[in-house]
């Protein structure tokens, strides 16, 4: 294929006290890819995320983002240089507007233009009769779609989803997966934790697995779901 | 427009105050600004970006002692030297928000109240520079109008200097770090640098009527600018008024003064306690202050209209 690696992980290791949620983590994710993470609860998941985000030093071990170390930058710089996340418990600012929360965190951009941009991602979520409303009064899954719009403020390259499908219908599943397939088309990367074959089988081109703060197989999603040590861990 | 034209009165009203009334009404509204200055100044560290200090008269008192010492020392005019304290309790508070900002919630109350008493001691110790616990005298000054004047116009440019703050993403971003400090540095938004400068803007106040207070006064010891009870009294009133809001510091300042003067006029032995009372009970049924309770119900629009207005818009044709 020839498409270079956007995000490199290498050896990562990061400690909580005595637990290990990293033991060495490396990967991979390929510029323009639909990348998918899998593995069981606690297996390090979020926390190579937050790794990735900057929220969060390792102890060992260096990530790259086009070329460029990742490690040892603020969140803010990690932003600005087009890595966008969500969280899997969803962090809006519950005393502010849906259009407040997305206006907050630009960078950069005049206060109209951010407004202007915040509307226009409200839009392609389908949430824009929201704007108004207080975060803390919407439902799970409405806040799920603040979250992604409020990552695209970044007009991210790479677009890191932790569990972007859980806790949701599949109706609403279905409207996540079609705005996610529609940014793929448009070019951004994206690298998405989940716990749903469907879904990963759906829109994966290449599925990761992590066990004990490990990556322990990555491959084509049906050739990982029918390798034998991600069987033994996970399923 | 309603607000701008009420506004507008307020404004007008307390400018030709002192040219018709009698010196009564000029002090007590002297006062009045004081405290607007204060609370206003207050409510952007602690009532926008959520870190509740009690010593922010820290700032009120090296105002205070700064402009006294250089009307002493170098004989600046008071209006200058009064500028020249806010620009010390700046310089002051850009070191000492790096340092305490990186505590959080009663750590950082009790720490500022605890750097207020530092201060407090240093200024009864130092005596070569302060006179101690005797203080320093200053030429009284028989009128009180330009005081007057230099106060409402620093109290009408908190209160709009707020209002813009409100509508701007700088006033959001303090709300974000209010609400989830952690969540907003993990979205990109500089929280550090962000709550350093909400922290020095909210000494500038203090710092340049610390300075006008001594000169109200002329006079200044360390009981009266470092004092509690002024600090206590300024958490009170933007509690009452609605701690984040633009209008709630005004309202509460109000308030409480007129509260305060009437209960020490007519029952000065419990005009401490009731007041405080008062302040229990308010905070106690309505915990956000009036004008949270007011735009709950509808009488008051929310805030940060000019977001709503941009919002409303419709969007530039063809625009890149
Ligand atoms: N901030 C933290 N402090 C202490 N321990 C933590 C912290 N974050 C994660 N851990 C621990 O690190 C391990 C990995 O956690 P992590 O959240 O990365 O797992 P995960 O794969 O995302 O799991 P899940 O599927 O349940 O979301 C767990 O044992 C967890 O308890
Ligand atoms: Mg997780």
């Amino acid at each position: 294929m020839g498409a270079r690696p956007l995000l490199l992980v290498d050896g990562v290791v990061k400690r909580f006290g005595g637990v290990m949620a990293l033991n060495g983590a490396s990967c991979a994710v390929t510029e323009g890819s639909v990348t998918g993470l899998i593995g069981p609860n606690g297996s390090g998941k979020s926390t190579l995320f937050a790794c990735i985000a900057g929220v969060e030093r390792p102890d060992e071990g260096r990530i790259t983002f086009q070329g460029e170390r990742l490690d040892e930058r603020t969140p803010s710089e990690i932003c600005e240089m087009g890595l966008a996340r969500t969280f899997q418990v969803t962090r809006l600012f519950r005393e502010m507007t849906v259009l407040e929360n997305l206006v907050a965190v630009a960078h950069g951009r005049s206060d109209a233009a951010a407004v202007r941009r915040a509307q226009e991602l409200l839009e392609m979520v389908e949430i824009r009769r929201l704007e108004h409303a207080l975060a803390g009064t919407l439902s799970y899954g409405q806040r799920k779609l603040v979250e992604i719009a409020r990552a695209l403020m970044f007009a991210p390259k790479l677009l890191l989803l932790d569990e972007p499908f859980a806790g949701i219908n599949p109706r609403l599943q279905n409207r996540i997966l079609g705005y996610l397939k529609a940014l793929h088309e448009g070019g951004v990367t994206l690298f998405l934790i989940d716990h749903e074959m469907r879904i990963l089988l759906d829109v994966c081109e290449t599925v990761l697995a992590i066990d004990a703060g490990e990556v322990i197989a990555s491959g084509p999603p049906e050739e990982i779901r029918r390798n034998p040590r991600v069987l033994a861990a996970y399923f | 427009m309603t607000a701008w034209i009420l506004g507008g009165a307020l404004v007008a009203a307390a400018a030709v105050l002192p040219l018709v009334t009698a010196s009564y009404l000029v002090s007590f509204t002297i006062q009045l600004f004081l405290f607007v200055v204060l609370a206003y100044s207050w409510n952007v560290i602690s009532g926008y970006t959520g870190y509740t200090s009690f010593g922010h008269t820290s700032f009120f008192g090296i105002g205070a002692y700064g402009a006294t010492l250089m009307m002493l020392h170098w004989k600046l005019p008071w209006l200058l030297a009064c500028a020249g304290g806010g620009l010390l309790a700046v310089a002051v508070a850009l070191p000492l928000g790096v340092v305490m900002l990186r505590l959080r919630g009663s750590f950082f109350a009790i720490g500022m109240f605890g750097l207020a008493r530092v201060f407090e001691a240093v200024a009864f110790g130092w005596a070569d520079l302060t006179r101690g616990g005797t203080g320093l005298y200053l030429p009284p000054a028989y009128d009180l109008r330009p005081l007057y004047y230099a106060l409402g116009v620093l109290a009408l440019g908190m209160v709009l200097l707020t209002w813009r703050l409100d509508n701007s993403r700088f006033g959001l971003q303090l709300l974000a770090i209010r609400e989830d400090e952690d969540g907003a540095e993990a979205l990109g938004i500089k929280t550090t640098r962000l709550k350093v400068r909400a922290f020095v803007l909210s000494a500038v106040g203090p710092g340049v009527s610390g300075g006008f207070y001594a000169v109200y006064l002329s006079f200044i010891d360390p009981p009266t600018a470092f004092s509690p009870a002024t600090e206590l009294t300024t958490i009170a009133m933007v509690l009452f008024g609605g701690m984040g809001t633009v209008l709630g510091p005004l309202v509460g300042a109000a308030v409480l003064s007129v509260l305060y003067e009437g209960l020490w006029a007519r029952f000065p032995q419990v005009y401490l306690g009731a007041g405080g009372v008062i302040i229990a009970a308010v905070v106690l049924l309505m915990p956000r202050g009036v004008m949270a309770v007011a735009m709950r119900r509808g009488w008051l629009p929310h805030g940060r209209g000019t977001l709503r207005r941009l919002a409303a818009r419709p969007a530039a044709p063809a625009e890149a």
